[in-house]
Parts: C-alpha cells; structure tokens; sequence
C-alpha cells in the first residue's frame, strides 16, 4: 500500500472499558473524566520528531467492541506501532488481547521489528486488581514485547509510555522530544504548572 | 458551481421569465445567461443541495437548454390554446393567478407545456367537489365525497383518498390532517343512521390508506401516532357493528401492527442496529448486506474532524441536529475540562474536496446525507475557520492494473443496477414529496431520497475518476469502451439511474476532452455513444429520454432527479393556496407523479447473476467507489494525459 504521508501510525487496542481513550486523552489533551462514553474510532495527531525532522504521531482509538473486524484489521495493516490495553483489574480483558495480538502477527509476520507495548491501565486500583504484574511481565515475554502499569486517572506513566514505545522503534528515530522548540501542548502545561506553584 | 442546484433551478426561473415577459412589459422571454429566477428561488431544492454535488453536465451545455425551454412561440400558443378549449375535464376553474390575468395565463398552462411533454398537467378523473375549499375544511368536504360516492365509481374515488393522503402534508401538517379525520368521526353521527355508517367507513377507508401509504414513517412521528392509536380504539369500540367491514377492521389491525403503533408501554423498543452511512465510513463489512431504508432515528456513526485532521467518530441519530453533533463532539474532546480560554463554542463546517466550506447552522438537522461525495464535517473554533484545508485525496494515479480493469462491464452494470435498485426501493414515494415541497410542512427526513441523488453523483465521479487515473492511452480508450458498455446494458435492464450517470461521467468535460483517447474508440463505439448524449439530451425537456422511459414496463429504475425537476415545475408553476383556498389541481398533478413511481416500483426486479468467482469482489467494489469529486483535479489529471488535446 502506497503511503502518502510520513505520519506515523500508532494504533491503541484492548476490550471495552479499560481506558483506552482516557490514555490516550490524558496524553494527547492533558485530560481525563469519569464518565465512559464508548469509542468507535478516534484519531488524534501530535507533532513529534522523526530522524531529525518533523513529523505526526496519529494515534488511533480503536473501538472495545468488536462490531468492525474490518476496521480492526485496517488498523493494524496501517499502524507502525500498537499499544495493547488491558485493565489490572479484569482478567478478561487481558484475555482478550491475544486475539488481536495473534491478528497483528498474522497481518504483519515478523513482529519482532515491531514496537508493541502490553498496558495495564488503571493501576490506582489496585485493591481489585485481578492480573498481578508478574504475570502480565511473563505474558509480554513471551509476546516479546515490553510491558507497563499505567493509571490514565492519576496520570501515571502517561507520558513515558508513548515515549517508550516510540524508543522500541529501531527503524527509524522517533521521539517525543521536538528539538528546539515545544509544542504548543507542553508551553500550556508548563504554563498551568506555573500558575499551581504560583497557588 | 452547483450543478444540481442549477439543473433544477434554471428551467424555473425561464418559466418565470416567461411568465414576466408575458405580463403587460413585454420583453424578450428568455435568460440565456443564467441566475435572474425568481429571488426566492426553488428554496426547498436550495436547502442543502449545494453540498451534494451532482454533476450534470448535459444538462448545462447552453445550446441544448436554449433549444429546449425556449420552444417556438407557435407550438406554445398551440398548447395553451388546447389547454383553453379543455374546460369540462377538470376541476373547478377557480384558480386566481397573481403574476398576469387571462385564459391562457393559467399558471397549470405552462406547465403542461414546458414541465412533461409527455405528462401534462392532468385534470383529476374525479368530479368537482363544488367551490374550492379552505384547508381545514377539505378533508371534511373529500370525506363526503367519499361516502356518497363510493359506490358510483370506486376508481375515481380511490384516485381522490389517495391524491388526499399523498399530498395532504402540502396543505395540512400530518398530525393536524388525522386530528380532522378524528374529529370528522367523532362527529359522524349515529351507527344506526346508514348516513352515520358511511361516514365512519370513509374515515376508516381514509385512514387505511393513510397507513397503508406511511408505514414504517409513522414511528418517526410520535403525536401522530397518538392521535391513529385513539381513533383506532375508537374504531375498534364499535367493530361488531360493521358487519361488511370485517375485512377492512382487520387490515386495520394489521397495519397498526406494522406501524409499530400498538406496542403497550413497553420499557424499550428493541435496540436497533446502528448503521453506518456508507460514504462517510467506508471500510465497513456490511456493505455487502442488502440496503433497508433509513429512518431518522436511526443511529449512526459519523466523523467530525478537527482542523489538524484529527478525528472523533460519534455515534448519533440520522436526524441530529448541528448543536446535538457538536454536543457529541465537544463531550468527546472534553472541552469542558479546558482551561477557561478554550471554552469558546465550536461550528461544524463542511469542507469539500475542492476546498469549499459551509458553514452549518445550529438548528438545521440531516445534515449526514446531504453532504457532498468528499465532503466530512469539520468542528472548528470560529477563528479557525478560515484555516480549514480539506483532507488529502485518498486516491492516487494507477499504472492500469486496478479493479475496474478487472471486471467483467456485464457484471459491474448487473451490481450497479442491483445496488441501485436497492436503494431507490428504500426511497419513500413520500420522500419524494417532501423533498420538493419541503418549506411548506414540518421537517420530515429525505435521507433515502438524498442518499440515492449522493449515488448518483458518485457514479458520474467514478466513472471520470477511473478514466483520468488511467495513464496509458490504450488502456484508457479501453475503459471509455468499457463504460460505453455498461452504460448499455444499464439501458438495457432498464436501470437509466445509473445509464444516465455512466453517461454523464463520460461526457464530464475533463474526460470528453481527451481527443486521442477518443479518436482510439472504434466507430461502432462511437455511433453507440453519440445515440447516448442524444438519449440524455436535455432538448425539448428531455423528449428522447421520456418517450423510451414511456415505452419501458416495470420494473424502471428512472433518472430520479428529473423526476424531481418536475415535482418543481409543479411547485414553482402553481400555488397551493390561492386566497386561502386549495389549489386541487396541483395536488392530483402531484400526486400522478408520485403514481408514475410507484408503477416503475411495481414489480419486483430480477436480474439473471451468474455467481462468477469474483462476484463478491466485484459486488464490493461497485458499492463504494472511490472517487475524485474536485473538478480542478479531475481537470489537471486531465491536462496531464493529454496536454494540448484541444
């Protein structure tokens, strides 16, 4: 497939519920709410660095539900990377990562270039937690890939987990980090830290 | 430039000048150039057309429309005359005409002249009611008609209820027409009273054939359907008594059922499927499924993009208005949780292929349906507004080697006229109406109708785009071949929807510039061809195209947006208030339209498939094109294929 543009492409995957969305609104707005509103596909774009030049991080928001296998299998024959969600506290959500984790082996075959990363979100819940990290440490070796707890809520991790999936990236030079100059994104948090020192 | 929008709207505004160069001033009739119709416009056609770009070129080739609107002053002197000399047929000649006094004025004159050659303005077969009625009075006056004529002559009769209930919305808002058909009985007297009796059976026949004709539009109207469910019960109270009617009680019962209208104050309606609307959200399986009609509560998933082309997909009634969506789209984004500057209201734009942007208002609804092929909407702060840039084009040059290429012209004409036929079944005949008559009633979706005239357009775009993504001149003479060969046997399953799109794609001015491409066709081709554009000659109101329409039986597939040019002729032609009164000629001309589709509809179409291992392939490319809807760049594939061409 011819590609028209030097985005790249990370889709987010996992069951309903687990905080798809909130992870990927806490790092690309800053933001997270409580009220669930079922996603069926989101896309968000962010300006990051890419062997020294500029280009966009489109983040893409799969639905939990699995009404579009169409839309899930376009998602992984387009996407450069994917992020595997699952919440600590339900076991059946991990299980049902490894469907789609075999549909990205059988749509890419060698996923060992591929950066992949397991989540567990939702890590401030710990008093229910249902998957101990352990386990979920041994699965992504065995998928070969890396792994991290997360809590979009307290926005835990957030941030270092994109960073660390784009450093998985061994074919190209991705980062978050644009030289030079910040993004509009990072002067307005500054500037809000700045006003909560201030207070 | 809105081709549609014009295609509509130029032969009106000659009636007008017409009609003005008739008046006492005088002056040369026609407008050559264009744009001095009435100010006000075919407003209901104007509503959102001008974002569902249908390109029509035939039609907009100056000689023909010269030639065509303006015939010889004899012949039209001749047809008015004929209409004059025809007083006994009709109606009541009560019509008062504001633009110029006189015979042959009549406003019902012109257009039976100029709107359908073929179909003039009929006179109902129906006898006079007497003196012309005030709307709320009417129904009244047709309901005893109906009782004391009944027996006299059922055909007449049954052409009359059915004029009534598919036109009524034009003089009388639906739920304000069955509050009159309730009260009329209520009031009708005793069941002992044979006079009673009958009038009670003219209501029930009125409403059978109210609900006959709605169906399945009734559960989009709530007060509706409250006021049939009590003159239901009413009716059933005294269902012993009619003894002769046993069948029409049970039809009754039936078509309640169908309506929905009897479920008991059940919790919840069974959850509907949430469908996606093809052309905003292509990738999805269940293309292939067979088309049901939309209604406007259906839901469905649409994208709102942002102007960094990011996105949000929202899942929203068919019927949502602007505020809802943006609603919608501010809850995903979370707006409400930025800092106190953020919070400025978002607008919904809809952004073109082309670049063209339209600013959507707050209170309008449907908007999904009425976008253009490559349009999306865009939620935006106002003073990103002048930033939004279109998406990129999705679709780039091929070497000669894509699906088109592929496939078999006899299987890709079967699939178009099978999806097309899909899909004008899903068309309401109500739709129809109110798309045309659109700002004399309540908002009522015409999403089928919308989807359908979006189709049509996207077939005129497919068939240039895949002749301008063709870069080796062999293989591009070979696919106008290829074309000319569906666009006959669409003709010849009498599918002229998509005949007529093949054939407008092909006669787009980017493709038709292609003078090597074309000279590459073998003459036979070419002969086919010519008797083509001459079949789609809009000259003398399409005379060639309704004479072998007349001659087809059913099952038709017609060119539905001349069917809607006539409605407007029948709109713009003649008032449907006159002084406060009924104009009933207007509405049986209508309501004969709306027949004429039906009788296309009539049967059922068969077509012989053959299951050709690529069926299914073939079946899913043909129901979602990718096309190129931007002039300009259909334009510059244009000049870079064949440069000095002209």
């Amino acid at each position: 497939m011819p590609e028209q543009s030097n985005d790249y492409r990370v889709a987010v995957f996992g069951a309903g519920g687990v905080g798809k969305s909130s992870l990927v609104l806490r790092f690309v707005k800053g933001t997270f709410r409580e009220s669930y509103i079922p996603t069926v596909e989101d896309t968000y774009r962010q300006v990051i660095s890419c062997d020294k030049s500029i280009c966009t991080l489109q983040i893409t928001d799969t639905t939990g539900s699995h009404q579009f296998p169409a839309m899930q299998r376009l998602s992984i024959s387009k996407g450069h990377a994917f992020i595997l969600v699952y919440s600590i506290t339900s076991r059946q959500s991990l299980e049902e990562l490894k469907p789609i984790y075999e549909q990205i082996c059988e749509i890419k075959g060698d996923v060992d270039s591929i950066p992949i990363m397991l989540v567990g979100n939702k890590c401030d819940e710990s008093p229910s937690r249902e998957v101990q990290s352990s386990e979920a440490e041994a699965l992504a070796r065995s998928w070969k890939c890396a792994f991290m707890e997360t809590s979009a809520k307290l926005n835990h991790n957030v941030k270092e987990l994109f960073q660390e999936l784009l450093n998985l990236e061994k074919r190209r030079t991705v980062s978050l980090q644009i030289d030079g100059k910040k993004s509009k994104q990072q002067k307005r948090k500054e500037k809000l830290k700045g006003k909560c020192v201030v207070m | 430039m809105k081709p549609l929008e014009k295609f509509l709207k130029k032969p009106t505004s000659q009636l007008a000048g017409r009609a003005v160069a008739a008046g006492p001033g005088g002056g040369p009739g026609g407008r050559p150039g264009g744009g001095g119709g009435p100010p006000g416009g075919p407003r209901a056609l104007q509503r959102r057309q001008s974002m569902s770009r249908l390109l029509l070129p035939a039609f907009l080739r100056e000689p023909h429309s010269d030639q065509g609107l303006e015939p010889p002053a004899e012949e039209d002197q001749a047809e008015l005359a004929g209409v004059a000399e025809d007083p006994g047929g009709g109606g009541p000649c009560w019509l008062q005409l504001d633009e110029v006094p006189g015979p042959l004025r009549s406003p019902s004159s012109y257009s039976s002249d100029e709107l359908s050659p073929g179909e003039p303005l009929t006179s109902p077969p129906w006898a006079p009611l007497g003196a012309p009625e005030r709307p709320e009075h009417l129904l009244d006056r047709v309901l005893e008609r109906l009782t004391s004529g009944a027996t006299r002559d059922s055909g007449a009769s049954d052409i009359l209820l059915d004029d009534i209930v598919l036109t009524h919305s034009l003089f009388l808002p639906t739920e304000k027409f069955l509050q009159a058909l309730h009260q009329y009985f209520v009031q009708a007297g005793d069941l002992e009273d044979p006079e009673g009796l009958s009038r009670k059976q003219a209501c029930l026949a009125m409403l059978l054939h109210f609900l006959d004709t709605y169906q399945g539009l009734l559960q989009e109207e709530e007060s509706a359907g409250h006021i049939i469910k009590d003159l239901y019960l009413l009716i059933m109270k005294d269902e012993s008594l009619y003894q002769d009617l046993r069948e029409d009680t049970l039809r009754l019962h039936q078509l309640v059922e169908t309506a929905e209208l009897k479920i008991p104050e059940d919790s919840q309606p069974p959850s509907r499927q949430v469908k996606p609307l093809f052309r905003h959200f292509r990738r999805i399986d269940s293309c292939l499924q067979t088309r049901v009609a939309f209604r406007g509560s259906d839901e469905i998933f649409c994208r709102v993009y942002m102007p960094d082309h990011s996105y949000v997909t929202i899942r929203s009634r068919l019927s949502a208005s602007v505020q809802d969506i943006l609603g919608s789209v501010t809850e995903k984004l979370q707006y409400s949780e930025e800092p106190a500057g953020r919070e400025e209201t978002l607008i919904l734009v809809a952004v073109a292929s082309s670049g063209e942007k339209v600013l959507l208002q707050p209170n309008e609804d449907c908007v999904f349906t009425t976008l253009g092929i490559n349009s999306h909407l865009f939620a935006c702060t106002r003073d990103s507004y002048e930033a939004l840039v279109p998406l990129p084009e999705e679709i780039q040059v091929s070497p000669g080697d894509t699906e088109i290429h592929r496939v078999e012209p006899e299987d890709v004409a079967n699939h178009l006229t099978a999806f097309h036929w899909e899909l004008f079944r899903c068309v309401h005949e109500l739709e129809f109406v109110d798309y045309v008559f659109h700002g004399e009633r309540g908002r009522r979706e015409t999403a089928n109708l919308e989807l359908l005239l979006q189709r049509c357009s996207e077939v005129t775009h497919w068939v240039a785009t895949e002749v301008l993504l063709c870069e080796a001149l062999s293989k591009r003479a070979q696919l106008l071949k290829k074309f000319i060969k569906i666009a006959a046997i669409c003709k010849q399953n009498q599918d002229l929807l998509s005949f007529y799109a093949v054939v407008m794609g092909l006669d787009n001015a980017a493709v038709s510039r292609l003078r090597l491409t074309w000279e590459k066709l073998p003459g036979k081709f070419k002969n086919l061809f010519r008797k083509f554009e001459n079949l789609t000659d809009p000259c003398r109101n399409h005379k060639s195209y309704r004479e072998v329409l007349s001659k087809m039986k059913p099952p038709v597939i017609p060119f539905v947006p001349l069917i809607l040019k006539d409605l407007t002729f029948l709109h713009e032609s003649s008032k449907t208030l006159v002084d406060g009164l009924v104009n009933l000629e207007k509405l049986h001309s209508v309501a004969e339209k709306v027949r004429t589709i039906r009788k296309y509809r009539s049967r059922p179409l068969c077509l012989d498939m053959e299951a050709s291992p690529h069926h299914l392939q073939t079946k899913a490319y043909v129901r979602q094109f990718q096309v190129i809807d931007n002039q300009n760049l259909l334009f510059d594939l244009s000049y870079k294929l064949e440069a000095n061409s002209q």
